[in-house]
């Protein structure tokens, strides 16, 4: 019965083929923007926890400046200080508190200035002070340590295509008339703006950067087994007493990827809504033809039902149609989707976004060619009510 | 000639009401969409670019950290006074000011809040609220002599307090206190109207900052070029400080940052909304394909009393380029709708929307439109103008 009802939607799409295929084209079009822009967002928010989890969600970071702002944009601020830090140790279930200073300066290699960011790392509080502050690793030669002094540290980027000639290990870099000689790689942070990370040691880098007691921002571990966020409160409380108000900020981790990761759905909503509006134009589409479909084949109900078809019947007759029709296109335009999504992704990764890559998890695919049938089954339901209620007379009298 | 094609294709049309119609919708939602992103974003750009203007191309901005960001991370190489006397002395520059600007504590009642403070130099005020475009809606602007006196900002005045803040009422900065001789008048954005305006000396006691300045600020004597004033005023500064710990942007380079940021924007939405258009001239196609199949024996009539393949082009074309300037013209009205209905809602949260709505705009939506239609139509038409006479007399 069913299979019956398939083959008769089957055959009467084929025989109107090019109006099946432009009908189709609708929804596949509509779907292939949809599916690409999903499995990039998607793709992006598995970064983003990856990258969480290996820094830890337990990390609490403290940020001078009211709400954090560090003085961009040229605002003042009131630095953070050596003090700050012991205030922080004091509070209870804190592990460590290291201090980072991180600015913008000029870089020379080979002849040649670049700029990138400068991270002053406390090297003088332990060994492998970047892999146990950043949860990134360094993946050539190795991490800076207690006893280094002219060492540095540098991101991806510095290997790849900032200089004309590359950094390798034991290359020298010159920063403000200061040398240092290059121990470490880390490996890819996932973004440009990362991988542009120089690290070095703490007393040569307050040196280059001429800075008495001053810190940019405060690296907090909690104890194993203490509430990170209860930590970072009771941080606040005490910070605030010392300073004697809130003009800076405290992030959890955990926080902060919340905060991200609902942005970050929120941009994706707004794109991936504008792009189902082709879905809900192409909808229209099948709607349309399904109209035409029911008129043209008015003689065709009449004689189904005069050999005893009910309505329900040629409901589904007319419903399975439209549902194929989106059917189809949502298949092909997951196809095209992926197709689309992987390009993406590899134009990402030439541009150094290397993060951006497409999710193209199973329930995509099952989501969305699901979200096409229903689609074209919806767009079906008035057309195939209006088929269902012909009068069987009259419409076997429908020239 | 052409009349009567017209008359044909609306009869045409109108005939298949509810498919025409349902053809038009997909069109119309296309172009309601994408007018809709287009006003809103290109005001905003417009906007952007008229507070540029109006504070005037001729500035040049002097920020500490290489990185353009101002003094991100550290404030050790912080600007001084004397950065702004070097500045000053360099050739073509008109004049030259700095402002001190952090945060602080705001208290007014038993309320306590923290909010960006301005100090500006006396000998500046003036020229600075009038290059800014600043105007009291109370009171009076800031003057030189004015010590323990303070102009607010429209939100602080009201909304930001649950009790409102009136002229010549008390508010505690810092924990000094100022009277309030100026309410300046709504800039549109929450932020900028959240700030509050002191002359520098009293900011320099209040933040602890005998010497520092957040920024300079150069005007460029008229005639000459800034981006090359720009050029000299880092060298001189940076022979002065030893390192070029400072970044210097023309206004023309931040509006085009800004504008960059802008158009990227602006073609990922309108690119994305776009697509709609295009599913949305396929169902022309699809519409008018099934019509020429339906009408093969009219268009054999049509040729059997003459009509040459040219009229019964025209008179497809004409319905297919209907059908998408109807859709357009629906579009446009329901998209400024919308981008009307935007600007009313960032109204009510204190954002003020610059919609950007002019004659081109709508002239280039129903052109584009029409376009969309014909084209589409262009495969059907050309398929009925082939058809042969007698063959579809047959049908």
């Amino acid at each position: 019965m069913i299979a019956d009802y398939f083959r008769i939607a089957f055959r009467n799409l084929r025989s109107r083929g090019t109006r099946s295929f432009l009908t189709v084209l609708g929804i596949f079009i509509g779907i292939a923007a949809v599916v690409s822009l999903v499995s990039m967002g998607a793709g992006l928010q598995n970064y983003m926890d990856e990258a969480y989890s290996k820094i830890g969600y337990d990390l609490i970071m403290v940020l001078p400046g009211v709400g954090g702002t560090m003085g961009a944009g040229g605002l003042a601020i009131e630095p953070m200080t050596s003090k700050d830090v012991k205030v922080i140790e004091r509070v209870r279930g804190v592990d460590y508190a290291a201090p980072f200073i991180f600015t913008v300066v000029t870089f020379e290699h080979g002849g040649q200035e670049e700029r990138g960011y400068f991270v002053v790392t406390p090297n003088h509080l332990m060994d492998g002070i970047i892999g146990k502050g950043f949860g990134f690793q360094v993946e050539q030669g190795r991490d800076l340590l207690k006893s280094d002094r002219d060492a540095a540290v540098v991101g991806l980027e510095y290997t790849l295509d900032k200089f004309d000639k590359p950094v390798r290990l034991r290359s020298k870099v010159d920063v403000r008339g200061h040398t240092f000689t290059v121990v470490g790689v880390m490996e890819d942070f996932g973004n440009k703006e990362d991988n542009s990370n120089f690290f070095v040691p703490w007393d040569k880098g307050k040196e280059v950067l001429g800075v008495g007691d001053e810190i940019s921002m405060i690296y907090v571990r909690p104890k194993k087994g203490f509430d990170p966020q209860k930590v970072a409160d009771k941080i606040k409380e005490e910070l605030e007493d010392h300073r004697g108000k809130e003009d800076f900020a405290v992030n959890t981790m955990a926080g902060m990827a919340e905060m991200v990761a609902g942005a970050m759905l929120a941009m994706q909503g707004l794109i991936v809504g504008m792009a189902a509006i082709s879905l809900v134009v192409g909808g229209i589409g099948i709607m349309n033809t399904m109209y035409t479909s029911v008129l043209e084949r008015t003689q065709e109900i009449g004689i189904l039902k005069a050999v005893g078809a009910r309505n329900g019947d040629i409901l589904a007759i007319f419903l399975i149609e439209s549902g194929m029709l989106g059917t189809v296109g949502g298949i092909l335009g997951c196809m095209v989707g992926a197709g689309l999504g992987l390009l993406m992704g590899i134009g990402a990764t030439a541009a150094g976004i290397s993060a951006m890559q497409p999710d193209l998890g199973i329930h995509l695919w099952i989501g969305s060619i699901g979200f096409s049938f229903l689609v074209g089954s919806l767009s079906g339901v008035l057309p195939a009510m209006q088929a269902a209620n012909l009068h069987p007379v009259e419409a076997l009298r429908y020239e | 000639m052409i009349g009567e094609y017209f008359i044909i294709a609306v009869r045409n049309l109108t005939r298949r009401g509810l498919r025409s119609w349902l053809t038009v919708l997909g069109v119309f939602i296309a172009v309601a969409a994408v007018v809709s992103l287009i006003s809103i974003t290109k005001g905003l750009e417009g906007y952007m670019d008229e507070q540029f203007e109006r504070m005037g191309t001729d500035m040049v901005m002097i920020l500490t950290g290489e990185g353009g960001m101002g003094s991100f991370g550290v404030s050790a190489g912080a600007l001084t006074e004397r950065d702004i006397k070097v500045v000053d002395r360099v050739r073509g520059v008109d004049r030259a000011f700095g402002m001190l600007s952090g945060a602080a504590n705001l208290e007014h009642g038993q309320e306590k809040y923290i909010t960006f403070l301005l100090g500006i130099d006396a000998k500046d005020i003036e020229f600075f609220f009038h290059r800014m475009g600043f105007d009291v809606s109370a009171g009076r602007m800031l003057n030189p002599a004015d010590r323990s006196n303070i102009v607010i900002g429209s939100r602080i005045a009201e909304g930001f307090f649950d009790k409102p803040v009136p002229l010549r009422s008390n508010i505690v900065v810092e924990g000094h206190r100022f009277k309030v001789v100026g309410i300046l008048e709504s800039m549109g954005n929450s932020q900028d109207d959240a700030q509050v305006y002191i002359t520098k000396d009293m900011a320099r006691v209040l933040m602890d900052k005998p010497e520092e300045v957040s920024n300079v600020i150069a005007i460029v004597r008229p005639g000459l070029d800034p981006a090359k004033v720009a050029e000299d005023i880092k060298e001189e500064l940076e022979d002065f400080r030893g390192q070029a710990d400072f970044s210097v942007q023309t206004a023309n380079q931040m509006m085009d940052l800004m504008g960059g940021i802008m158009l990227a924007i602006q073609v990922l939405f309108v690119g994305v909304a776009s697509i709609a258009l295009v599913v949305g001239g396929i169902g022309i196609m699809n519409t008018m394909y099934t019509s020429v199949m339906e009408r093969q024996r009219e268009i054999g009539i049509l040729k059997a009393v003459g009509a040459r393949n040219g009229d019964i082009l025209a008179i497809f074309l004409i319905e297919s380029g209907l059908l998408g300037l109807v859709g357009g013209l629906l579009g446009v009205a329901v998209g400024l709708s919308f981008a009307l209905l935007a600007q009313a809602g960032a109204g009510a949260a204190g954002f003020i929307l610059h919609l950007y709505i002019t004659p081109g705009l709508i002239g280039t939506a129903l052109g584009f439109s029409f376009l969309t239609g014909s084209l589409s139509g262009v495969m059907p038409a050309w398929q009925a103008a082939q058809l042969h006479p007698v063959e579809s007399l047959r049908k």
